[in-house]
């Protein structure tokens, strides 16, 4: 191990820093998300970091990178004038890793209050490369009305995937053809969740996908069979793009969805009635399975103030700042002990779906949304399958073998 | 076919007439037929975009936004609201009233309806600072004001508080940052101190964020605070099981729970507020927060000054590289020809996008300046310019020559007046690329505020991770198709004309 | 005559443009020649490795798809693109009050962005959107259509046979007898649906979902993927406008005497199209054809704006694929980004080449 050596290293390297900086103002500069994201980091940059930094003469600077923001990172990060400091999404972090701009974060930060499957999310071959900033799960968001009018009980946290079925049924038979159970997205960032509540794995041991595992088609079969008597319907069928727009029309009882829908339903559906529910268990394992979707903050490895930066990334996952961006309800944090914080028990709709993507994180079976280190192409295989089946083009059992037939033939690559 | 046998003249005459008459109305029938067809989309996206939902399914042309009667309610509620039927909002001090019909069946519960208000602050591409919302201010009051058979109607009257006893002057202000005290800017941009007079107006001194427009009065005491000013007064309304809502003075714009409930987002709109309200919102939803301006309005300005630019360098360059290779000579003269304006036209941009934007970014100008540079000197220009000059009369030089006028002079004095036709045409064409031009913003401009219009608007698609919401997109077309429009309406014999010529002459 | 030293001025009224093009063009070119000969992932120091970028293109199945998506599209729009165009160009080409009106008219869809029309086509084109809707009513008021249908050609026959019974000479498809059956079976029409003897039907929804992973095969082969084929339909839309203007222009500089000695041919319209017109106006197809060809090659802003609503690689171009391989999250395949841009461009010279060698653009 060489851990302790590192992070002797790092002690010179700051000490370095500390005494470079007490001659010149240092200026750390973060790239990160544009849209809603500047307001909300230029807001921690005034609260947190400056007046903490102030005394050390380092400023820190906010420049948000618009549009695709992976593809704006890599062409700064190839020009070599990437921030010092950056966002850094989970899913697409094999191909940054992949550039060596990326500092692995061993021995440098503390990673032990923080959330366990959040690092691992971000750790490959045994090196840290990033703290995860904030974080989502999935769960069941369910229009109260719609289960009110059946009179069936709301999905809860005992749910398995038979007892959620039955639920869903009986409400599509008493509701009738305009109202359907649930909004099945032909995806594998919905479906993947299901999958892994079986327990099946994404990559086995040498990285390959197998889609011939009988637990793939058990919930491939669990999945595309809510589907049946239109009980599950697809966004598309009630002309929206997503499940958030298919909750939106008031038609669908349940959906899919992280803490984003929340926003998105307040601007959107302001009367709609809404709750939160866990994920279901498997019926067989008694797990739930769930996604990770989470950003973190890294370090530039070209960057000439590492220490510094370091102090900034400090200062960004500190508690106090987490819990600030936790009560104003802008993300969920990424640090264990936030678990008992006065906002998860507000018992408005949005806090209470805080609360439950909170606990996602921690219960059953808990993968980071990642499309491994071939890129999101790998995905294309199930989706295609999903679809085919769920728009009914295909058996099941043919889809399957077709997705297993294309998934060898992609990661042969 | 056999020939006809020959029938009296006048007959034939008048049958001919006939004919041409016939042939004529089912000429102009076609036409209507092939508009409907070309303007369709258009007229569609544009009465869509007036909709609360343009998703709406069946799609129906009854649009309330574009009824008479319920213009006058917007109005109507705008004045009572603000005193100001065009943008509507809520002010301090004034008092709205709203009416619902509920129907209430024997059998079923006779309670009147549960009614609030919600906060409502939709956010598009950028995130405000939250403004105050009618919710946390305004009282609310349902009476029964009639009934016929099961039917009642239900007044609600919606009271928005003044937080100052001073009386005064009524003035508008824009909360600054505060710091021990609250400060507005004025309309002149003086900034003010604000004073609370009231234990009401007190409690909220830490409420009101800056970015808030508030009235303010101004009396002996100074500036006191009146009261923040709402955009929206967002109202719901909600009835049992048993009883159905069967009329209200604006349509809802939500319902939800079968019918049961209804939420009006906004029962202070105005007639902007309501029948422009997706146009108004993408203007105001995307303001840029450090620099409080639309970004919605820098995207049109960015367009219209990278067009002009595109213009300018156009009229300049090519008219003097068309005009060299038209009429001077010069060793290589065709292979400049053939392969710096044929060759260039036919390889696609995209070979050329790695380097550019490599180059450019280095330079520093992955702006709107680099987008210029990039395509300063257009070839398809250089080709229209020389197709000109070549057909220009020889004379003309020859005389000036005469006079002993310099190429520069002679090309400034007495070809490029004599362009006037071509010019025109270039201009067109070249304002025409740059105002839709996409490929290249896209790639090189990377700031929210540097944007062209395609560029952003392409962006109101990435709203709610990739879903967009299609309000704004059909307002943000419409209104991006406008000025070309307009453009096209003022140049339309050119515009008709250019590359008809370019296509018959090259 | 300005004949001496002329060399200077001439090269300093080029600089601009020459000096833009070099920088802007041959070096770019140049150096995507260059990557695409290289490893280069926009994060190491290219290495010369030969051919290989080229192979791993070919080999790609995206890049395969991307290929024939293109050249699917490119082919299909051209020859929609020209021929709605050209017919559209000579059912106008008549001086009629108003024309100026319909011009402009027609015109708007080619002077509004791609985006803009992009986006309102992805609209239209939703599940539950209008262009569904309408497909709806078609089938719920087919009824009415068919009888309207009937009893006009019903009406246009016995018209027609009575006027031949009185030695005028009427086509089947006299315009005046026709605006009278037409007019006879919208009344008629009318009356039935009036007393209910036909009637509007009943039809769910039409429910077509047209960005999805859908395609066209022939013989087993997916040849076309049906967003392509909206893209197509969006795209022939907003150029024909522009196409039959420059048709027009060309229809307006053929001598009439032509026509007029097709008249004393005795020729039928048809002849007249064929024999004259397209003749006439090989020049304007040449031209439309070849600026058409190298548009819809390059087609990139549809496929950008539509992005993830149309699944998998039912949308990719050669222009999107080439752009997407540029910029990824990470290292980039540049070098392949590269030598796709040298193959797409070579593909299109090779395209205008064979166009000129084998279409001549003169009028005979």
């Amino acid at each position: 191990m060489n851990a302790p050596r590192r992070t002797l290293l790092g002690l010179t390297l700051a000490a370095c820093a500390a005494l470079g900086s007490a001659h010149a103002q240092t200026t750390i500069k973060i790239n990160g998300y544009g849209g809603t994201d500047p307001a909300v980091v230029g807001d921690l940059i005034n609260r947190f970091v400056k007046p903490a930094l102030a005394k050390d003469r380092i400023t820190v600077v906010y420049e948000p990178l618009q549009g695709d923001y992976n593809k704006s990172l890599t062409t700064l990060l190839a020009a070599g004038n990437a921030g010092d400091v950056f966002y850094l999404p989970a899913e697409t972090l094999d191909g940054f890793v992949a550039t060596g701009k990326v500092l692995p974060l061993n021995g440098l930060v503390n990673t032990s209050p923080f959330i366990k499957s959040l690092n691992a999310a971000f750790t490959r071959g045994g090196r840290l490369y990033g703290v995860a900033k904030d974080f989502n799960t999935l769960t069941l968001v369910y229009n109260r009305s719609l289960f009110d009018e059946a009179g069936v009980k709301y999905p809860d946290g005992t749910d398995t995937w038979a007892t959620l079925q039955t639920k869903l049924t009986t409400l599509k038979q008493k509701l009738g053809p305009d109202y359907a159970g649930i909004c099945l997205q032909p995806n594998w960032d919905r479906f993947g969740a299901f999958a892994f509540a079986t327990g099946w794995t994404q990559f086995d041991s040498k990285g390959r996908t197998n889609l011939a595992d009988p637990r793939f088609a058990e919930v491939f079969n669990f999945y595309t069979g809510l589907a049946r008597n239109k009980v599950g319907v697809q966004p598309s069928e009630v002309s929206e793009g997503w499940t958030g727009g298919c909750l939106k029309t008031g038609k669908v009882a349940v959906g899919i969805e992280g803490n984003w829908v929340v926003n998105f339903l307040r601007d959107n559906a302001p009367n709609l009635k809404f709750g939160t529910a866990l994920m279901p268990k498997n019926t067989k394992t008694g797990q739930r399975g769930n996604f990770l979707y989470t950003v973190g903050w890294a370090i530039n490895s070209g960057t000439k103030n590492r220490a510094a930066s370091l102090k900034v990334l400090n200062i960004l996952t500190s508690p106090q700042v987490q819990q600030y961006v936790l009560e104003q309800g802008l993300a969920i944090p990424s640090r264990t002990a936030l678990t008992s914080n006065a906002y998860f028990r507000k018992t408005d709709p949005g806090a209470q779906n805080s609360r439950l993507v909170f606990d996602g994180a921690d219960d059953g079976n808990v993968r980071a949304f990642t499309f491994g280190p071939q890129g999101a192409d790998w995905s294309k295989p199930i989706n295609e399958a999903l679809a085919a089946v769920l728009s009914g083009q295909k058996s099941a059992a043919d889809a399957l073998k077709k997705a297993q037939a294309d998934m060898n033939t992609f990661q042969k690559r | 076919m056999t020939a006809p046998a020959p029938v009296r003249p006048a007959v034939r005459e008048r049958w001919l007439a006939r004919r041409r008459w016939a042939r004529a109305a089912w000429l102009y029938a076609f036409m209507l037929v092939m508009s409907f067809f070309f303007l369709g989309p258009f007229v569609t996206g544009l009465l869509s975009s007036l909709k609360d939902n343009p998703n709406e399914y069946p799609p129906t042309l009854n649009i309330p936004q574009l009824t008479p009667a319920v213009i006058g309610h917007a109005w109507a509620l705008g004045v009572q609201g603000s005193g100001d039927g065009w943008q509507g909002g809520l002010h301090p001090g004034r008092t709205v009233t709203f009416e619902v019909q509920v129907q209430s069946p024997p059998g079923a519960p006779q309670d009147p309806p549960a009614v609030t208000l919600f906060p409502y602050q939709p956010v598009s591409l950028v995130a405000v600072a939250r403004q105050a919302q009618a919710r946390d201010y305004a009282t609310l009051d349902t009476r029964e004001v009639a009934r016929s058979g099961d039917t009642r109607t239900y007044r609600v009257t919606v009271r928005s508080p003044l937080l100052t006893r001073q009386t005064g002057e009524t003035v508008r202000a824009t909360l600054t940052e505060p710091d021990a005290d609250l400060r507005a800017r004025l309309g002149n941009g003086q900034t003010v101190p604000v004073r609370l007079d009231t234990p009401q107006a007190q409690e909220r001194q830490y409420e009101l964020n800056a970015g808030q427009t508030v009235e303010l009065t101004r009396g002996p005491a100074g500036y006191t605070l009146r009261g923040p000013v709402f955009e929206r007064t967002p109202l719901q309304v909600d009835v049992q099981r048993g009883q159905s809502i069967v009329g209200s003075t604006l349509p809802p714009s939500d319902r939800q729970d079968f019918g049961r409930s209804f939420a009006f987002r906004n029962v202070t709109p105005g007639v902007l507020g309501y029948t422009f309200n997706n146009y108004r919102r993408a203007f105001r939803e995307t303001a840029d927060p450090a620099s409080g301006r639309s970004l919605f309005f820098s995207w049109v300005l960015n367009s219209f000054l990278y067009a002009f630019l595109r213009v300018a360098a156009a009229v300049v360059f090519c008219s003097l590289a068309g005009y060299a290779l038209a009429r001077m000579t010069f060793p290589g003269r065709n292979l400049i020809f053939l392969v710096a304006v044929l060759f260039v036209q036919m390889v696609p941009s995209q070979v050329n996008l790695v380097s550019n934007y490599v180059l450019l970014k280095d330079l520093g100008l992955l702006n709107l300046w680099g987008l210029w540079l990039n395509g300063l000197v257009a070839a398809g220009g250089v080709f229209l310019m020389k197709q000109f000059f070549e057909g220009m009369p020889r004379e003309l030089e020859e005389s000036a020559a005469i006079d002993g006028a310099g190429p520069l002079t002679t090309f400034f004095r007495v070809m490029l007046p004599q362009a006037g036709p071509a010019l025109i045409a270039l201009s067109i064409t070249q304002f025409q690329g740059a105002w839709n031009d996409f490929f290249w913003p896209l790639v090189i401009l990377r700031d929210n505020a540097s944007f062209t219009l395609t560029v952003g608007l392409s962006n109101f698609r990435e709203l709610y991770g990739g879903q967009g919401d299609y309000g704004l997109i059909l307002a943000g077309a419409v209104l991006s198709a406008i000025p070309v429009i307009v453009l096209f309406v003022v140049f339309q014999r050119y515009f008709v004309d250019t590359g008809a010529d370019s296509a018959v002459k090259g | 005559m300005l004949r001496r030293g002329q060399t200077p001025a001439a090269l300093l009224f080029l600089a601009p443009f020459l000096i833009t093009t070099a920088v802007f063009f041959f070096y770019a070119f140049g150096r995507a020649i260059y990557y695409s000969f290289t490893d280069f992932n926009l994060f190491n120091d290219p290495r010369l490795i030969g051919v290989k970028p080229y192979a791993d293109v070919l080999g790609d199945p995206s890049f395969r798809r991307a290929l024939a998506n293109s050249l699917v599209f490119a082919v299909i729009t051209t020859t929609l693109q020209t021929v709605g165009a050209l017919l559209m160009a000579v059912a106008l080409n008549t001086r009629i009050r108003g024309m100026g009106f319909f011009r402009s008219a027609w015109y708007m869809p080619s002077i509004t962005s791609s985006v803009v029309i992009t986006l309102i086509f992805l609209w239209l084109f939703q599940r539950r959107g209008v262009a569904n809707y309408l497909i709806t009513q078609w089938q719920a008021f087919q009824p009415l259509i068919l009888t309207f249908l009937g009893v006009l050609a019903a009406a246009q026959v016995a018209q027609v046979l009575w006027e031949r019974s009185r030695r005028l000479p009427a086509g089947w498809l006299d315009p005046a007898l026709a605006a009278t059956s037409a007019l006879l079976a919208v009344a008629v029409t009318a009356a039935l649906a009036w007393t209910g003897v036909v009637a509007a039907r009943e039809v769910p929804p039409f429910d077509y979902q047209y960005f999805a992973d859908r395609w066209i095969s022939v013989g087993g082969v997916r040849v076309l993927s049906v967003p392509m084929l909206v893209v197509i339909i969006q795209n022939t839309f907003t150029t024909i406008p522009t196409l039959m203007l420059f048709f027009l222009a060309g229809l307006q500089n053929i001598p009439g005497a032509l026509y007029e000695a097709a008249d004393i041919d005795g020729a039928t319209p048809w002849q007249k199209l064929t024999r004259v017109t397209v003749p006439m106006l090989r020049p304007v197809t040449f031209y439309v054809i070849t600026v058409g060809r190298i548009g819809t090659m390059q087609m990139f802003d549809q496929v950008a704006v539509i992005g993830s609503a149309a699944p998998g690689d039912t949308l990719i171009t050669l222009a999107y694929y080439v752009y997407s391989n540029t910029f990824k999250a990470g290292a980039a395949p540049v070098n392949m980004a590269s030598a796709g841009a040298i193959i797409l461009a070579l593909i299109i010279l090779v395209m205008v080449a064979a166009q000129r060698r084998f279409f001549p653009s003169e009028a005979p």
